[in-house]
């Protein structure tokens, strides 16, 4: 999908709107998370109309494993509203995570869970990912989560999972080099080569976020309230030249810092990936 | 049902029901037997039991967070609400509902009739608390998805909480009926009696 590197993101917060919309430069692109606008969409045109807009969605739970192919009730109801916000603003792709937040049953865990990395997924997941770039007509790209565990029994690793999704679908890798990091120190494998085990050559857009860790649990946790670790930026040099990237995006989402602290965070992983 | 189906099921079910969660932390086997379906046991025994549940905990805590920032002056003057809200929700595993609501407000919403009739029966709390709850969270709830909701309270609750917003802590203020009506604009009131 790449048509060249948009530049540095960030996440939208409505605390920053009046900074965003008036007299300093801004990011060289926003990312939305559409569920913010569902009520009030005229709220998006203003900033549709100063920056590039990437969709970034958190409850469509492509995972959930009911038969319908669009989803569940639920995620039927968010794709009716995600079309005509998506004819509105013309956001440069969609992306939501490889996981499931709603269970069959009827249950809503409120968060990503991580999906058994097997045959069985993975037609779930491929198929609902066609039904819903038929309905959507937009690019869609889906996000490595960072694990809270690992499912025994998998028949593939994830990055397999993603391999085949993106040469069978199209779809692109919404690449969070913070999540990967983390799995990467949870669950002990070396951070570079589990990121080169992914399918760089279809990772539209990096996510880079701060995070926690917890002597009790002797676990990392991606907080998204704490600045950016080194190592994250980084591993970004792994991506250069191989990643056909449209943008950097910095997430956060608590302890919000100065809008310019978070420009500078994404400015410098912009400038990284620029770097021959 | 498919295997990945039943799989999503039990664990959700063991990550969300306070009831069968304690009955895994003691004996994960017993619990996934008592939820899950044969063809689902073998995958959901081979988690690691303290994995699974600090992913609970973690669930829980998201959830608090969220509501805790819908409300944010009811946690300054509530103490309890937290392991108020922690000790309704492991007995009220959250349902998946459409919603054009921010999640924090959505849940809010959800636990808030249950809440504030313990905060109601409390006579440790400030008279006024669960009116103040609830004037957060409908007022949120509101301007988010146009619903037009509406509080009659004991208390000038506005007043409450511009007071609570500047940092002061109203003491004893004084019974003042007011009628409150939540919209997307904001909220309109009306001083009783």
């Amino acid at each position: 999908m790449s048509e060249g590197f948009v530049g540095a993101g960030i996440g939208y917060r409505r605390v920053h709107r009046a900074a965003l919309l008036g007299p300093e430069p801004g990011p060289d692109l926003l990312e939305i998370m559409p569920e913010h606008f569902y009520a009030h969409p005229e709220e998006l045109d203003a900033l549709a109309e100063r920056y590039p807009l990437v969709f970034h969605c958190v409850g469509l739970s492509i995972g959930t494993a009911v038969d319908d192919l669009h989803g569940d009730d639920v995620t039927r109801a968010q794709l009716a509203r995600l079309r005509p916000l998506i004819e509105r603003v013309k956001p440069l792709f969609l992306s939501d995570h490889l996981a499931f937040t709603r269970a069959p049953n009827g249950i809503d865990l409120g968060h990503l869970c991580p999906l058994p990395c097997t045959e069985e997924s993975y037609a779930l997941v491929a198929e609902r990912l066609h039904v819903w770039q038929d309905e959507l007509e937009v690019p869609i790209a889906l996000e490595n989560i960072a694990h809270p565990f690992i499912w025994p029994g998998d028949t593939m690793s994830e990055a397999a999972f993603f391999q085949r999704l993106v040469d069978e679908t199209g779809c692109g890798l919404h690449l969070d080099v913070t999540n990967l990091l983390f799995d990467a120190r949870n669950f002990g494998r070396e951070p570079e080569a589990l990121l080169n085990d992914y399918p760089l050559e279809s990772a539209w857009a990096v996510h880079l976020a701060g995070g926690v860790h917890s002597a009790r649990d002797r676990f990392w946790t991606d907080t998204h309230d704490q600045p950016i670790e080194e190592e994250v930026f980084s591993l970004l040099r792994v991506l250069r030249g191989v990643a056909p990237l449209r943008a950097a995006i910095v997430e956060r989402d608590r302890r919000l810092p100065p809008l310019a602290d978070l420009l500078a965070e994404a400015r410098r992983a912009a400038a990284l990936l620029r770097e021959p | 049902m498919n295997v990945l189906a039943k799989l999503q099921d039990a664990l959700s079910t063991i990550l969300t029901d306070g009831e069968v969660e304690e009955v895994y932390r003691r004996s994960p086997g017993e619990a996934i037997v008592a939820v899950a379906e044969r063809d689902a046991r073998d995958t959901l025994a081979g988690l690691e039991a303290q994995e699974v549940l600090r992913y609970a905990r973690g669930l829980r805590r998201k959830r608090w967070d969220d509501v805790a920032a819908t409300v944010p002056l009811s946690v300054r003057v509530i103490g309890g609400l937290e392991g108020r809200y922690r000790t309704w929700l492991q007995a009220h595993p959250p349902e998946a509902q459409d919603t054009v609501v921010p999640v924090g407000a959505a849940e809010a919403l959800r636990a808030l009739v249950d809440l504030a009739d313990d905060l109601h029966q409390d006579p440790g709390e400030a008279p006024w608390a669960a009116e103040l709850l609830v004037f957060e969270v409908l007022s949120t709830c509101s301007r988010a998805d146009g619903v037009l909701r509406g509080l009659q309270a004991q208390y000038a609750i506005h007043r409450i909480a511009e007071e609570l917003r500047k940092g002061l802590v109203p003491i004893d203020p004084p019974l003042e009926p007011h009628a409150y009506a939540f919209g997307a604009g904001g909220v309109r009131m009306k001083r009783l009696g």
